[in-house]
């Protein structure tokens, strides 16, 4: 028994009313040949920052009284930044990312955040990944109801690189691949051994063609034979030999470079997904956050630097976020406690670069955190409108107008 | 319902009283497979021959006797974790590694008990309303932090698994793993939490469309003050709001238990419950009518569960066809249904890490909805991984060789190394908080595999099977029979041909290539049983063995 129409025909059909409705006439009327050439669809590669990244040390507002007054043991003085303006410098250990900003190729938002702020990490990342501040009551995440949306998704459109996809990606509809970092041999068609066990004994695949099989088993059988398809092509395209982008020797690297590797191979991969743990630095937050600055800027740095070697890659939009920043009060253990708006920032080879949205202030704190000047899903908005090209309402609800820095 | 009469005659023409439902093999089969976590063919027979009546009323029997029980004793005590944090540093790190790994050690144990019983033990059905419950009033260990309150929470579904809902609901909200859950702990008549509220109204009694924004906040004051402590209900008098409250049109100074039974009340309440169980135990939605004919039976009986299951497991729209060998099973049937039918003496911990990895990690829903169920659990990777677990049942894969990585990427990290997680104390008030800290080590492992591709790399993966003897005794000589027997021994529907076919084939080619002439299988065990293995794992790996 099925209960569901086949999920390419039922998405083909949503998407032509939706763009029907969304275009007007005339552009209807025109004829084909006058369409933009077809280049690859872009990917969004999202980057999650677990833990609660205090941005004040990534974008350090060196010259805020308020500032230094709150940080007296964390503070990074004026002449240890790398320098944007007057105002702010970057940590010091994000070189690579300063070239970037130099070169437009890095926005930045500052108080990025939504009303009344939850401090815990799971709840607060509940509600970044559902883009709604009832967090895991919705059915799909923001990623999953936008793949939903999109009428030429594959059942490649989202991979999770790592052990456990976050909420942001998931769709009933429409499941996310995750992926070991490195891939687990077992998932590759070629050496299952069950599969090659099965493959032996499965005879209607072979003959099949010309009645199609409409019970239940056909139709399982129908997606273990894509899901062999789509893992043996992942495969594929992970085995191959890397690029010449030098990436470091490290995990996140790893998956970052897998990520590029995905956008280049061109395989219909609309979300790749990546995180770096270890941000929830109560004590001892300086050693340690340096260390994390370092990994995430020679990381994203190396990323950069790969994608714009395709027009894949240079179509490729990457968006780095956290649940929530820090306490501007740094605590009494060298380190600082969960707090409200934070830092979020943007890189790619076509994106507008610089400041975007205001500076939260820092003498005016609500309960000792920074008050959100942003919205995180006005950023969003401009995914799902750049991205994925749909209309942001249809996944956020009204409200969001995208920021213009695509 | 009064037959019509010409149905009347026609059952007189075939013999059939039109009241009396057929119970054949197959309709025993898909009873215990949805009821049950499937059977063997032994078993099958023996329910076949009891009739369907006795058959329903076995499941239904519960002896809380029966089984060995599971006290869970430890638990992550909030005062001793303030205490903890006045040592030094190193004393404290290492007395909160203690307690954390204590905790792990705990719930791994639970989880196995729990598995266990799914595996062998003999009140099939009640384990199967306790995995119902979890997925209906979820709770998380992602929030809880804590496997004490999850346990006990567990054990109540276990209690009320086939009793009333009334009761079980009202357990249910003072729950301290769901106090904890839902927020209701934090929840005070200054600031009433609405999230139990919400997800009582929506998920647990009354579906979405039958209440409104002002009920939520209506109902979320009634619960207020309504909090735990130290794994126990507290009722706090100072944090509770003995207002008057308007709920759902109806007016008085209500508290929780009131509105419970206000909520009870509703045909919603009644509709809603029937239609989530008649889709789990169906495998789809009912329409309207059927959906309203077994809601009035729940009300009929004030909400036992018992009663309901009753009618529905004698209720010949049941055993339908289209209901029949149409559900895409979950990790847990897959993997548990299997070595039932197969007699694997299954490892709890395979099961339970198995099913982990393919999405349904027990103690840890998904979201506040629980699992989607369904064609959700036919997702890329585990349709492949599936096969490979049953794999590690067969004794054909190990658990080293599942874990192991394809493309080596990364070098390790090292930088992260020394990057421990911490927790804020002060943070999610009257929690026992205790947030999953690791050590480097573990930490540097823990994004390339998963706790429980871990778990699963330290197993064997030697399988406790006879297949040549169980077949033998099945009395299946020739290769035809044989493969019938494997084919219907192993799948939870009834056996392709064409399947049967292949597997005969593959039989009589080796047959051929060892020249055994016409001597049985059974003869050549150290021929026979790696062939029939192998088949057997390629069975299990078909999309014929994904369903039920």
């Amino acid at each position: 028994m099925r209960t569901r129409p086949d999920r390419r025909f039922f998405l083909l059909g949503s998407l032509a009313s939706a763009t029907a409705l969304a275009r007007p006439i005339t552009a209807l009327a025109r004829p084909i040949t006058a369409r933009p050439a077809p280049g690859p669809r872009p990917t969004l590669i999202l980057v999650q920052l677990t833990g609660g990244h205090d941005g004040l040390s990534m974008l350090v507002p060196y010259a805020d009284d308020a500032y230094a007054r709150a940080r007296e043991n964390l503070r990074i003085g004026a002449k240890d930044v790398l320098r944007i303006d007057g105002r702010v410098g970057l940590h010091p250990e994000l070189k690579r990312l300063r070239e970037l900003f130099g070169s437009g190729r890095l926005a930045l938002f500052e108080g990025v955040g939504y009303p009344d702020p939850n401090r815990s990490h799971f709840r607060s990342m509940d509600i970044w990944h559902a883009a709604d501040a009832r967090g895991r009551g919705l059915a799909a995440g923001w990623i999953g109801r936008s793949v939903e949306c999109l009428a030429d998704a594959t059942p490649l459109a989202v991979v999770h690189l790592g052990a456990r996809p976050p909420f942001s990606l998931y769709s009933a509809k429409h499941a996310p691949l995750s992926l070991t970092p490195g891939l687990l041999r077992a998932t590759d068609p070629a050496r299952a051994r069950g599969l090659q066990a099965a493959r032996e004994l499965d005879g209607d695949s072979m003959e099949g063609g010309s009645t199609p099989d409409t019970s239940e088993v056909g139709h399982v059988r129908q997606l273990w034979l894509e899901a062999q398809d789509s893992l043996a092509t992942l495969h594929a395209a992970l085995e191959r030999p890397a690029t010449v982008a030098r990436y470091p020797a490290n995990d996140f690297a790893a998956d970052l470079r897998a990520a590029a590797s995905l956008v280049h191979a061109e395989l219909g991969v609309r979300v790749v997904s990546v995180e770096l743990d270890g941000f929830d630095t109560h004590r001892d937050q300086r050693g340690r956050h340096a260390r994390l600055m370092a990994t995430l800027d020679a990381g994203l740095g190396a990323l950069h630097a790969d994608l714009v070697q395709s027009e894949a890659g240079r179509a490729a939009l990457v968006l780095v976020f956290s649940e929530f920043g820090r306490r501007v009060a740094e605590n009494a253990s060298g380190g600082t406690d969960h707090g409200a708006a934070s830092l979020a920032f943007a890189l790619g080879p076509k994106l507008r670069g610089g400041f975007h949205g205001k500076p939260p202030a820092l003498d005016r704190l609500d309960d000792g955190d920074l008050a959100f000047t942003t919205d995180f899903r006005r950023i969003y908005a401009t995914c799902i409108q750049n991205v994925f090209a749909l209309p942001p309402a249809d996944v956020l609800g009204e409200g969001f107008e995208p920021i213009r820095f695509v | 319902m009064n037959p019509c009469p010409l149905l009347l005659l026609l059952a007189t023409l075939v013999g059939q009283e039109p009241s009396a439902p057929a119970w054949g093999a197959r309709e025993a089969e898909h009873l215990l497979n949805r009821a049950g976590f499937g059977a063997n063919t032994a078993a099958l027979a023996r329910e076949l021959e009891r009739g369907q009546a006795a058959t329903v009323e076995g499941l239904l029997h519960v002896d809380p006797w029966l089984e060995e029980p599971f006290y869970a004793r430890k638990r992550i005590d909030g005062d001793l974790k303030k205490l903890l944090e006045k040592l030094p540093e190193d004393e404290r790190d290492r007395r909160m590694n203690e307690l954390r790994d204590e905790d792990r050690a705990q719930l791994a144990d639970f989880l196995q008990w729990w598995v266990a019983r799914m595996l062998e033990g003999e009140q099939p059905l009640r384990e199967r309303m306790v995995l119902f419950w979890h997925g209906h009033f979820t709770s998380s260990m992602e929030v809880v932090k804590s496997s004490y309150e999850m346990i006990q929470q567990n054990q109540l579904f276990r209690r009320h698994a086939l009793g009333s809902f009334r009761e079980l609901l009202h357990a249910v909200a003072h729950d301290p793993a769901m106090q904890l859950y839902l927020d209701n702990a934090s929840s005070k008549k200054a600031h009433p939490n609405e999230n139990f509220a919400r997800e009582l109204l929506e998920l647990f009694t009354l579906g979405e469309g039958n209440y409104s924004e002002e009920d939520v906040q209506e109902v979320a004051r009634a619960f207020t003050g309504w909090t735990q402590k130290n794994g126990r209900f507290e009722f706090e008098t100072r944090r509770h709001d003995y207002g008057a409250k308007r709920v759902l049109g109806v007016e008085g100074k209500f508290n929780g238990d009131d509105v419970l039974d206000l909520l009870l009340d509703q045909p919603a309440c009644a509709r809603h419950l029937a239609g989530r169980l008649l889709t789990y135990f169906e495998g789809c939605a009912p329409n309207a009518e059927r959906r309203e004919r077994f809601a009035v039976v729940l009300r009929d009986a004030d909400y036992r569960i018992d009663v309901f299951l009753r009618a529905l497991f004698l209720d010949p729209e049941f055993y339908r066809a289209e209901t029949r060998a149409a559900r895409m099973t979950s990790p847990l049937d897959y993997l548990v249904g299997h070595a039932r039918r197969l007699d694997l003496d299954a490892d709890p911990r395979l099961v339970v890490a198995g099913a982990g990895l393919l999405g349904q990690r027990l103690f840890y829903p998904p979201s506040v909805r629980g699992w989607e169920g369904g064609e959700a659990w036919a997702t890329s990777a585990s349709l492949l991984l599936r096969g490979e677990l049953v794999g590690m049942m067969l004794g054909r894969v190990s658990g080293r060789d599942l874990a192991r990585i394809a493309v080596e990427t990364g070098a390790g990290a090292g930088e992260r190394a020394d990057d421990e997680p911490e927790d804020d104390p002060s943070e999610d008030d009257g929690a026992p908080s205790m947030q999953p800290e690791m050590r480097p080590q573990e930490r540097a492992e823990k994004r390339r595999l998963s706790p429980e591709l871990r778990a699963l790399g330290r197993l064997d993966g030697r399988a406790h099977l006879n297949l040549t003897q169980r077949l033998a005794r099945a009395g299946s000589a020739g290769d035809e029979a044989l493969a019938r027997a494997l084919v219907e021994e192993l799948l939870a529907i009834p056996a392709p041909a064409a399947l049967v076919a292949r597997v005969a084939e593959r039989l009589s080619a080796a047959r051929l290539e060892h020249e055994l002439g016409a001597e049985p299988f059974a003869a050549h065990p150290e021929l026979a049983e790696p062939l029939l293995r192998e088949l057997a794992h390629g069975i299990l790996a078909l999309p014929e063995a994904q369903l039920d």
